[in-house]
């Protein structure tokens, strides 16, 4: 096991150094100078004076390798800059947003989890009977809705028809609702039918079979064989499916006003804010990254074969 | 083909003519020019002269919706043709370049697949400024390394099979070999993730429209349209109405084609991807 995570851990720092190339190369080819925008945008002259004082200020005069130099030695230390519209540290202003998106983003996974591992089982077992057929049908109906569209009318019936929910962006128990649905909603859709086609994998497998012919009870097998087997590869699926809540959380958070980072994230693309684009950017890789690590973790304690097949270099 | 795959993938084949029939004769269609504005009639609900009332600047619905597809699944019928050929240049590279080009092109595929693709959609559109071009490069430079890693998988397959090594060793080279044997057996599962993709595709596209990162006012494109409409959710909710199906019948239309077309045989027996 402990090898098995050595081997993974291996990987991180070429991906990471992956994505600060990514990150740092993509956003110095940007075309538009942010010195002036921001001159421009606070209604200050835009004298070529105070623009180079101000690219001074920011080290945009220095050369590209000086800067990824300087640039990536301080991201090592976690210190992501100072926004170009506020000048506030980066790092604070978006570990303050964190922990609304991380709370929305854990509330729809647990929803995800409640409904379609259930839904799957009971399509696994009985296939192509009502229940498997209409949860087939959802499950496509479902992932055609676009979640924007989709918040937007929960928003419309749920405030304006049933005044169910009065203020949009609050922090009330029940706010987090609406927007924790809307995020769940495709990822359910898809995660359904996958756990269905674990649940019926492994429910044909032969030690299943062997289990049932010792005249074990249904119940018994499933408790003690399935389960395991078939959660087991789930967990690598799940870990996978955070990115989409990640990128989902971008919209959503846009749609009921979630005071969370995606929405900070947006709007710094939308004001050319370089620095919080760039943190934000790193942060949800980082743990992205270390949510699948868990994850795969998780399932290589497990299952034995995992573990095995990624030691002897099949990965 | 099992009767229900069939039955699905005419239900996509169907809503997707009609779809492309609608938006190719749409500036036909379109009862008003989608840009003149009307500021007698704001926000007013469907009418005889506006079918589908009208928006907050007083502008034809209808008109917009119909100029606006034309926009949105031309845009990611184009991104994902490009992801498409991306994802099969990149895959053939690696599956026929001998395994050091492979090492090295599969490594970068590990890399690009350990970030969320959106996440780095949206680094590109901060780099670039928001606009359709730049969604669309966005979306292509992150979305084909799934397409790249299932090619190369193929490819493998493909390399190793008798008839193809018979062509090897009767003195086909290069681009026939590619041509005439391995693409035949790469293409059909490609085309069958590409029909799966353009449909979160084009909800990615209008998404990124919704968010203003994409299409910019006053163009029409769909995403955009309920952009616009999300602050008249409480005074015009017919205005959420048009734009939210149009898109949804769309991606409907792509994942059924793409469900039916996964139940068919033949593409059952390529195994998974």
């Amino acid at each position: 096991m402990i090898r098995f995570l050595l081997r993974r851990l291996l990987w991180l720092p070429p991906t990471l150094l992956g994505l600060s190339l990514i990150c740092f190369g993509l956003l110095q080819l940007a075309p538009g100078d942010p010195g002036e925008l921001l001159l421009r945008q606070s209604g200050g002259p835009s004298s070529a004076e105070s623009a180079a004082r101000f690219k001074a200020e920011m080290g945009l005069d220095k050369s590209l390798l000086e800067r990824y130099r300087l640039w990536l030695g301080r991201a090592v230390r976690l210190d992501l800059g100072e926004s170009f519209t506020t000048g506030e540290p980066v790092r604070e202003q978006i570990l303050s947003r964190l922990p609304a998106t991380i709370e929305l983003a854990v509330t729809a996974f647990a929803l995800m989890l409640v409904t379609a591992v259930p839904l799957g089982l009971l399509s696994a077992l009985r296939p192509q009977g009502w229940l498997d057929q209409a949860s087939r049908l959802l499950a496509v109906v479902a992932a055609s809705l676009p979640n924007y569209w989709f918040g937007l009318l929960l928003l419309f019936l749920f405030a304006r028809v049933w005044h169910v929910f009065d203020i949009v962006g609050g922090d009330g128990p029940a706010d987090i609702v609406l927007p924790a649905l809307t995020l769940a909603l495709g990822l359910t859709a898809v995660q359904s039918r996958l756990a269905r086609e674990r649940f019926l994998t492994v429910l044909t497998e032969d030690y299943i079979r062997t289990a049932l012919a010792k005249g074990l009870t249904r119940r018994q097998v499933f408790l003690r064989h399935a389960l395991k087997n078939a959660l087991a590869p789930l967990l690598h699926l799940w870990g996978a499916s955070f990115g989409y809540l990640l990128g989902g959380s971008l919209i959503v958070e846009t749609v009921f006003a979630w005071p969370g980072a995606a929405r900070l994230a947006v709007d710094a693309v939308l004001n050319r804010d370089y620095p919080v684009v760039q943190g934000y950017i790193i942060l949800m890789a980082v743990i992205f990254i270390g949510v699948n690590l868990a994850a795969d973790a998780g399932h290589a304690l497990l299952d034995p074969r995992v573990r095995q097949s990624l030691l002897n270099g099949r990965s | 083909m099992t009767w229900r795959g069939n039955k699905s993938m005419a239900a996509g084949a169907v809503i997707l003519t009609l779809l492309a029939l609608t938006v190719t004769w749409g500036p036909s269609l379109a009862p008003h020019d989608p840009l003149r504005i009307d500021p007698l009639h704001r926000l007013s609900p469907p009418d005889g002269r506006y079918p589908l009332g009208t928006d907050h600047l007083g502008r034809c619905v209808l008109s917009r919706l119909l100029y606006g597809g034309r926009i949105s699944l031309a845009a990611s019928l184009a991104v994902s043709l490009a992801v498409l050929l991306c994802g099969l240049a990149v895959g053939l590279a690696a599956g026929l370049g001998g395994p050091k080009t492979d090492l090295v092109i599969m490594r970068l595929v590990d890399v690009k697949l350990a970030f969320p693709s959106l996440i780095l959609t949206l680094a590109v559109i901060g780099a670039l400024g928001p606009s359709l071009v730049s969604a669309a490069v966005g979306l292509v430079l992150n979305w084909w390394p799934v397409y790249a890693r299932m090619v190369r998988g193929l490819v493998l397959t493909a390399r190793e099979k008798e008839y193809v090594l018979a062509a090897r060793v009767s003195g086909s080279r290069g681009l026939r070999l590619v041509t005439g044997y391995i693409l035949p057996q790469v293409l059909p599962p490609a085309l069958l993730l590409a029909s799966l993709e353009t449909g979160s595709l084009i909800l990615v596209f209008a998404g990124l429209g919704f968010l203003g990162l994409g299409v910019q006012a006053p163009t029409p494109e769909w995403g955009t349209m309920l952009s616009e409409a999300r602050h008249y959710v409480y005074t015009a909710p017919h205005l959420l109405l048009a734009p939210g199906l149009a898109i949804f019948t769309a991606v409907l239309g792509f994942n059924l084609l793409g469900e039916g077309l996964r139940e068919a045989p033949n593409l059952k027996r390529m195994g998974r991807w």
